[in-house]
């Protein structure tokens, strides 16, 4: 049977049972956290699940938790399909996608900037094929439309490099992970580049999680 | 994410695509001067693999398939599968409490991404 612990409102696993006591054993799974098995109609405390074993080899708090676990997992799309869905919809998807992934910063690191500049981004678009239907419609050229254009390269450009920022401090300081992002990838493939590190650190934690290293 | 949310989410994604489609069948840009250009092209006067998308969009919610394979046949031919995989992202997103997005194979994105390459290679040629 397999188990899912519940932390902060977020679902880990599948464990199996042996999983479930080798992480209370090694600290990354507390006894007060909750665990549900797809049987289970009411999550219980992990304590209650592996009853059997002795309390006095458990940690029973203050055990930090893995780094696996700890923070959400950043949006898992796969990046050819980011590029694919951008080019069908003209740049639209890649933009919508700047935006899930500067959600996600923001919840992971609270003091990132990059989802400002994004939105400011995105208001930005709204007002350029506002400005640019209305002086079609009059038959005119609106001098305001290239101002905003240019305005949409530097804000996404702003945000993108934010981004950047964010993703290298959060997963050198907070989540060690090794990261190092590119200037000139970010420069010219901003979220399809992120989202491939997206998709290795995804990897990465999930190979953690299931408690082996890869060859 | 909670399950309302991505409910919620998923159906202001429904929203916006179909007022994208009204808009672009309402203002067809062979009509329409206010779609911005594409700036690959406008700026090195290259066709990138998404060019003349939009025109092909416009021609199929017209019901006219070869004006929109004339004008962006990957993009028509991805269409498909595109559509696919929205709609069973969003069944998953209403249904499923624990949302994962759908898997395709690295083997067959390689076989797409290897079409669309040769696809934005071929357009560029001086054949005609």
């Amino acid at each position: 049977m397999n188990y899912f612990v519940i932390r902060d409102d977020q679902r880990y696993g599948p464990y199996t049972l042996a999983d479930l006591q080798k992480y209370v054993s090694s600290g990354e799974i507390l006894l007060t956290d909750l665990a549900q098995s797809e049987g289970m109609s009411e999550p219980l405390p992990v304590s209650q699940i592996i009853g059997t074993i002795s309390v006095s080899q458990l940690p029973v708090s203050g055990a930090p938790i893995s780094i696996a676990h700890a923070y959400p997992d950043p949006p898992n799309l796969h990046w050819a399909l980011v590029l694919l869905f951008g080019i069908i919809s003209c740049g639209l998807f890649t933009a919508a996608w700047d935006i899930v992934q500067a959600v996600w910063m923001r919840q992971v690191a609270p003091q990132s900037k990059a989802l400002y500049y994004y939105l400011v981004y995105a208001a930005d678009l709204v007002l350029i094929a506002v400005f640019s239907f209305i002086a079609a419609q009059h038959h005119v050229k609106n001098p305001l439309v290239s101002f905003l254009q240019l305005a949409a390269y530097i804000l996404t450009l702003i945000g993108r490099f934010s981004l950047r920022s964010s993703l290298e401090k959060h997963f050198n300081d907070v989540e060690p992970m090794g990261l190092l992002l590119s200037g000139v990838m970010t420069f010219f493939f901003g979220a399809i580049y992120f989202q491939y590190h997206f998709n290795d650190i995804n990897r990465r934690k999930n190979l953690d999680r299931v408690g082996f290293q890869p060859a | 994410m909670s399950h309302t949310g991505r409910i919620w989410i998923a159906n202001v994604v429904v929203l916006a695509t179909a007022t994208a489609g009204y808009l672009l069948h309402r203002f067809p840009p062979a009509t329409s001067s206010f779609y911005p250009r594409c700036p690959i092209f406008t700026w090195l006067h290259l066709y990138c693999p998404g060019c003349g998308g939009t025109r092909a969009l416009a021609a199929l919610l017209h019901g006219s398939l070869l004006e929109a394979m004339h004008w962006n046949a990957m993009v028509v031919l991805l269409l498909p599968f595109a559509t696919f995989y929205f709609v069973i992202t969003y069944w998953r997103a209403i249904r499923n409490a624990d949302f994962r997005w759908p898997n395709v194979s690295n083997s067959l994105l390689a076989l797409i991404l290897g079409c669309v390459g040769i696809f934005t290679v071929l357009r560029n040629l001086p054949l005609r």
